[in-house]
């Protein structure tokens, strides 16, 4: 086990800004933490990392009791990059590699890998704030740790560096990497983690690996046991799915959609209809049913709903 | 240890405001013996007679200007959240306390030897002879500076870690420095000639004043020292404890 957490809870005075926060993450996975703004994901990070402390509760890196030393085997970026202003980036490592006790050698090959290697001389303070978080991520890169602690890495990049710490990061769970993500870019987190915690004013929504999440949705039961444990489960009665669709008459499609059981309701798009669906049928039984009342489709497409649409569902 | 230090002198190395005050510090020192010998010469005082009790008395003015050095390198790494990224990377939380404790100690030590160095330099250049009494009679001055230097550098750690801010962390210092003082004067109880700023004051206690006000009813030299002794420890113990116990965030 990487990380076990249990029952972490801070308090603000009276404000909870995290309430009873519990999860684990396994050797491997990419684990994502979404939540909107202050729902206590650098709160939780920053307890796990020894900087905020925790008014209840525990943590366990490594399945031993924690210790300094554990972080410099964690490489972490924690809501902003965090140098020293006068240093330039080169010795903003250096200090950062004393600490990790990693040697000065390692530092152009993590500046190397974010692309900041000709800029080595220039002081902190002059850089932009996407080379600033480029920085942190290559602070975080030094004696190449097998746990990465990311608090919303893509933070002030733009579209180009947004893709490449993307990749960055994919490819560094390719290579087996233990990775702890938190972002409210949701599609990142769709796309790279294995699992996800849904946190929203402090508390745990939901945790599950991403397709569980995305499935139990829809209401699409797999069988595995993390599914049943999801919270979200309670919401499969209040399912819905959309589909988007066309033909040359829009209206006689519009008639006979309505007369199908499954179909609750249809709304008129520009072009197109919606409509939405109590059950989930497949694309092949909606065009046949189409076809035998005489309607040839020129569109049919499901919208699954993203993490995104379900993100901001749960946490309304 | 020697790793901390050698952390610190990464981030002090190429810092240019630190070696600017420390430099600018021994300047005024400088200035200082320069003036006292000066006077001393135009009053027909005998230079030899400089001693270490007056030197390091007056001398004494100039550590609020090493407060200030510390004060303020102390609240950039919290402004900049830096004292937290060390702890990210792996510094646990007392050896954050540990290495700005060093800094401190290294501060006050060279406050120190530059009174001593410049003691000497004055002394050898004086056209009256170094008299190896005046040297060696009352040293121990040097010690009291070293420790009340200390003792002033400790509480205004302190200050700093809890206020975070540096200007504000400076204003506090100063207004609870007067307090102290105005407490201790006014009541003129010889307990509260204890607090922490009447102790360092009286610890090396004016010469020759000019107005022979009561320093009649001090404590002791013993019990001020001890009590200096006392507030280093109280305030290091607090920086400790808020250091390893509190939030590390700007
Ligand atoms: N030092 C503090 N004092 C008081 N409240 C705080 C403090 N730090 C955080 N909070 C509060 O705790 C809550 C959680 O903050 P946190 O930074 O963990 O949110 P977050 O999920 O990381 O948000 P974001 O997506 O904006 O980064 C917020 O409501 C915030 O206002
Ligand atoms: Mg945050």
């Amino acid at each position: 086990m990487i990380l076990k957490v249990n029952s972490l809870t801070k308090k603000y005075g009276r404000f909870i800004a995290a309430n009873n926060i519990s999860f684990e993450v396994e050797e491997g996975q990419v684990f994502g933490i979404l939540g909107p703004n202050g729902s206590g994901k650098t709160t939780t990070l920053g307890m796990i990392l020894d900087v905020t402390s925790p008014d209840a509760g525990s943590y366990c890196w490594f399945d031993t009791t924690p210790g300094s030393n554990q972080r410099k085997h964690i490489g972490s970026i924690l809501e902003t990059p965090n140098f020293y202003q006068h240093l330039d980036a080169e010795s903003n490592l250096k200090i950062a590699a004393l600490i990790k006790d990693v040697p000065y050698s390692q530092i152009d090959v993590v500046l190397q890998r974010v692309n900041l290697l000709e800029r080595k001389k220039y002081a902190f303070r002059t850089f932009s704030l996407g080379m600033k978080q480029r920085l942190a991520l290559a602070a975080a890169l030094l004696g190449n740790p097998k746990v990465l602690v990311l608090d919303e890495p893509t933070n002030g990049l733009d579209p180009q560096g947004i893709i490449e710490v993307r990749e960055l990061i994919q490819s560094l769970a390719n290579e087996g990497k233990t990775i702890i993500i938190a972002s409210h870019l949701l599609d990142e987190i769709e796309k790279i983690c294995t699992n996800v915690m849904v946190m929203k004013q402090g508390n745990v929504l939901a945790a599950g690996r991403v397709d569980e999440i995305l499935s139990s949705q829809f209401g699409i039961h797999t069988s595995s046991k993390g599914a049943k444990d999801s919270k979200l489960q309670t919401n499969n009665n209040m399912e819905e799915i959309r589909i988007e669709i066309a033909a040359d008459d829009l209206y006689l499609l519009e008639l006979e959609l309505e007369r199908l059981p499954y179909v609750v309701k249809v709304e008129k798009r520009k072009e197109t209809l919606m409509a939405i669906l109590n059950k989930n049928i497949d694309n092949k039984s909606i065009n046949q049913a189409m076809f035998d009342r005489g309607i040839v489709l020129s569109h049919l497409i499901k919208i699954k709903k993203t993490l995104e649409q379900q993100f901001l569902e749960i946490t309304k | 240890m020697l790793k901390l230090l050698t952390i610190e002198w990464q981030k002090i190395k190429p810092y240019t405001f630190f070696w600017l005050f420390t430099g600018v510090y021994f300047f005024m020192l400088f200035a200082v013996f320069y003036i006292a010998y000066h006077l001393m010469e135009i009053n027909g005082i005998k230079t030899s007679s400089i001693s270490w009790h007056g030197m390091t008395y007056i001398s004494g003015y100039l550590n609020f200007f090493l407060v200030l050095l510390v004060i303020l390198y102390s609240t950039n790494e919290y402004q900049f959240n830096t004292y937290r990224q060390n702890v990210i990377d792996g510094l646990s939380r007392r050896q954050i306390f540990f290495s700005k404790l060093l800094i401190n100690l290294g501060i006050a030590i060279y406050s120190t030897l530059s009174l001593f160095v410049l003691f000497i330099i004055f002394s050898l250049i004086s056209p009256d002879s170094l008299s190896i009494e005046a040297f060696s009679n009352e040293i121990y001055y040097l010690f009291y500076h070293f420790i009340k230097c200390f003792c002033l550098l400790s509480i205004a750690y302190f200050l700093s870690l809890v206020l975070k801010k540096g200007i504000i962390s400076i204003l506090f210092f100063v207004v609870v420095w007067m307090v102290d003082v105005v407490i201790s004067m006014a009541t003129n109880t010889t307990i509260l000639e204890l607090l922490p700023f009447s102790s360092c004051g009286n610890l090396i206690i004016n010469p020759m004043p000019a107005l022979p006000i009561g320093y009649s009813d001090l404590p002791s030299e013993s019990n001020i020292l001890y009590s200096v002794i006392f507030y280093v420890l109280l305030f290091n113990a607090l920086s400790f404890w808020w250091l390893t116990k509190k939030d590390l965030r700007a």
